[in-house]
């Protein structure tokens, strides 16, 4: 079922022709033609001779660099059947990445240099993408204690947080972003004050009200945007909000930026292109980890992104047994399979008029890296070409023939989607080709 | 007596005068339209003077098995329902959470369908999380009829209600009802609220506000944290069962002030038109949201309710044995 990249060995030399070149910051270039070889961009122009290149055509297709993900799950180590290292990197270099974040919330969980080094070593054995660890903020992720995120650094772990667990103690948070500064990394944290959500299962609005089911305030995540925009202050820490999905919360990191505090913000694919509405059957695969808000949170999400309040777009994926879906809404597990349908769903507000291309694209590629402190990519000779082909027209089905995860617990599984990752490169190496 | 049991099924007493409406589920009231609500009210009320006889039952549906599937306690609506299925000659069995196997870790999809396989043609559900019936609708072949789930819906006693307000007051449209106390957990406040807005009613909610949900308003009624403006002209007052785990838990202070400021007396119960209907969906807490001369008083149908109750759950039972073909209209 799973077909083996292309070439996995070193192509000599590659010619993508005619396709639009995405340069962050500015966006589409007019069609050109981008000749790598050896793993770099050797040349672009509107015409280059085909020489003993392999030869892909790119017409109608955009090429960028390669996406970054904030918001990952694995389910390795502890529950491979779900995902391991290796399908969600297959996962999402069929999504267009080739570096990916992973959630400390496994079992047990990375709060420990010798998961970290687990993490990497899979992805330097599989060679598809690079995996960017997690560490853990707290020991076990359970919020108590800080875990040993010096030696996690040293091992690669390129960010700390708890993955989709709130942080509830100030004080701890303070520490954390204070003792993460001495090695450089940012502090990721889910924002929610868990004692006003209480048992919510879904927003809390006139959606909640009609179906019975307990809601979860916006507020419970703005008020702890506010107390974490303070204590990023007060320690001087670099701070990053990894799911926001309500207006309040914009509001205030767009003041927090304006005012120069650290910080930096991601909203899922989810809660830019859908409301609460969907919830209407108690279909509980529109159940997320931060439930999906109302139609004025969404545009505030849209607004955040166009003026830059908002840095990525992270894809949220969370593969769960289908079990656990398949029972009532109260008691189903939060969480989506997401990384090969980030760009449809980001495409689809495209074309709805509501983000314009560039700036989706900036929230896939810059702003992740921006995020994570990692140097920028551009496409241009002499840079490494670590790039993605999109077909943002071409449909495709999400089922088991494309699905790349072990899991399938997503909304949209067995829908047409349009926006269609064609080709992944890893430093010139195709990792995934459609 | 003859007419009573309906050998051939000839005459039954059920008049067929109107086009009865397809109900392969009966899910909620949200989505039933005025026609097919009345049509339903009609034929409880045909179902009502069958239960009037001497021999209550009709033959309808021999050999149509209903389960009641109870994954929350309700001994009465679990009883009124067994007895309609009774009285329409149907077979019951019933399957409750204390002796089930979903203690012990089952899923609710697998017991269903368990029990599916023994049958069944009609399942009654009643559970603690909402939607677990439009669940189990989307899942299994049987119909399902909603006897209740989490705060969602109550649809057979949003019907009982709506037809003992009708039996006393006629067309309610533009009629005032006072829907009293716990909004934001109740399934009965939202069934009855769907059920009067599709006939026309005016609907006033009022509570303490932490037991008013968001956006109440936009469900079709006017919500207010005090009682009085809703009771004031009300042609019915239904006040809603208080659950004491609620006090203590942030929702009010204790039962004493829960009484003092929203529960119904005699005083209170005066801001209403003089012969308003008094109604409670049971069981009541007497002395806390309302005081037991006004709930044993003259204005109170609190005991038609549950009479109409049981022929509510003939014609939905009716309806959906007929939608499903098991039955051929009589």
């Amino acid at each position: 079922m799973l077909r083996p990249p292309l070439s996995a060995v070193e192509l000599p030399s590659l010619l993508i022709r005619g396709a639009q070149v995405h340069t962050p910051g500015s966006g589409l270039s007019e069609p050109c033609d981008v000749r790598i070889e050896r793993g770099i961009i050797a040349e672009m122009a509107p015409q280059l001779p085909d020489l003993d290149s392999e030869v892909v055509f790119g017409t109608g297709a955009i090429l960028a660099p390669a996406f970054v993900d904030l918001l990952a799950c694995a389910r390795e180590p502890g529950d491979e059947h779900e995902e391991d290292l290796q399908s969600l990197s297959e996962c999402a270099v069929a999504g267009g990445y080739t570096a990916v974040v992973v959630s400390p919330l496994t079992e047990p969980s990375n709060d420990d240099h010798a998961v970290t080094e687990l993490i990497i070593r899979r992805a330097r054995e599989h060679g598809l993408c690079e995996l960017l660890p997690q560490g853990a903020l707290t020991h076990r992720c359970e919020g108590k204690s800080l875990a040993t995120m010096g030696e996690m650094a040293e091992a690669g772990a390129v960010c700390f947080g708890d993955g989709d667990r709130p942080v509830q103690s100030a004080r701890l948070l303070r520490h954390a972003l204070e003792y993460a500064r001495g090695f450089n990394r940012p502090v990721f944290v889910q924002p929610l004050d868990v004692d006003l959500a209480g048992q919510g299962v879904m927003h809390e609005g006139p959606w909640s009200t009609r179906l019975g089911l307990r809601g979860c305030p916006a507020a419970a995540e703005s008020v702890i945007v506010a107390r974490d925009i303070a204590v990023a202050q007060l320690a001087h820490g670099r701070l990053h909000f990894a799911r926001i999905t309500c207006r309040r919360s914009v509001e205030l990191i767009r003041q927090a930026k304006a005012q120069g505090v650290a910080v930096t913000a991601a909203v899922t694919p989810w809660h830019l292109r859908y409301t609460d509405a969907q919830l209407q059957d108690y279909a509980s695969q529109w159940k997320f980890v931060s439930p999906l808000r109302g139609e004025d949170d969404r545009q505030a999400l849209l607004e955040g992104l166009r003026d830059g309040t908002i840095d990525a777009i992270g894809s949220d994926h969370m593969p769960e047994n289908i079990g656990d879906k398949e029972v009532e809404f109260d008691l189903a597990s939060p969480g989506s399979i997401s990384l090969q349908t980030v760009l449809p769903l980001v495409l689809d507000c495209v074309r709805a008029g509501e983000l314009p291309l560039y700036i989706a694209l900036d929230a896939l590629v810059a702003g992740p890296r921006r995020v994570l402190g990692l140097p920028g990519a551009e496409i241009r000779p002499g840079r490494t070409a670590t790039l993605t082909l999109l077909g943002p027209r071409q449909t495709w089905t999400l089922d088991g023939a494309t699905s790349r995860s072990k899991s399938h617990n997503t909304p949209v599984w067995g829908h047409e989607l349009q926006g269609q990752v064609l080709l992944t490169l890893l430093r010139g190496r195709v990792v995934h080709q459609a | 007596m003859m007419e009573a049991t309906g050998q051939t099924g000839q005459n039954s007493g059920i008049s067929l005068a109107r086009p009865l409406p397809q109900l392969r589920h009966l899910l909620g009231l949200q989505d039933l339209s005025r026609q097919d609500l009345l049509a339903i009210l009609d034929l409880s009320a045909d179902m009502k003077a069958v239960n009037a006889r001497r021999i209550k039952k009709l033959p309808t549906l021999r050999g149509v098995t209903v389960l009641t599937l109870f994954v929350e306690n309700s001994t009465r609506t679990r009883m009124s329902f067994e007895l309609a299925a009774k009285r329409l000659s149907a077979d019951t069995m019933s399957f409750t959470a204390s002796t089930s196997a979903l203690s012990k870790g089952e899923t609710l999809l697998d017991t269903a369908r368990n029990l599916e396989a023994m049958g069944p043609d009609i399942v009654v559900i009643r559970h603690s999380c909402s939607g677990a019936p439009q669940f189990l609708a989307q899942r299994i072949g049987c119909g399902i009829v909603n006897a209740g789930d989490g705060a969602h819906e109550h649809p057979t006693q949003g019907l009982l209600d709506v037809l003992t307000m009708r039996e006393k007051l006629g067309d309610l449209a533009g009629k005032k009802v006072a829907i009293i106390g716990d909004i934001r957990h109740s399934r009965v406040a939202r069934s009855n609220l769907f059920a009067l807005a599709t006939l026309g009613a005016e609907v006033h909610v009022a509570g303490p506000a932490t037991l008013l949900p968001t956006g109440i308003e936009q469900l079709g009624c006017i919500a207010h944290p005090r009682v009085e403006a809703a009771l004031e002209g009300a042609d019915v007052v239904m006040m809603l069962r208080i659950q004491r785990e609620r006090q203590g838990n942030d929702f009010f202070p204790n039962a004493h002030e829960y009484h003092r400021f929203f529960g119904l007396d005699q005083e209170r119960l005066r801001l209403a038109k003089p012969h308003a209907l008094v109604m409670h969906p049971g069981p009541m807490n007497r002395g806390v949201e309302i005081s037991p001369e006004v709930a044993d008083g003259p204005q109170s149908v609190i005991l038609q309710q549950v009479e109409n109750g049981v022929a509510v759950r003939m014609a939905v039972l009716y309806l959906v044995a007929l939608s499903r073909g098991l039955q051929q209209a009589a």
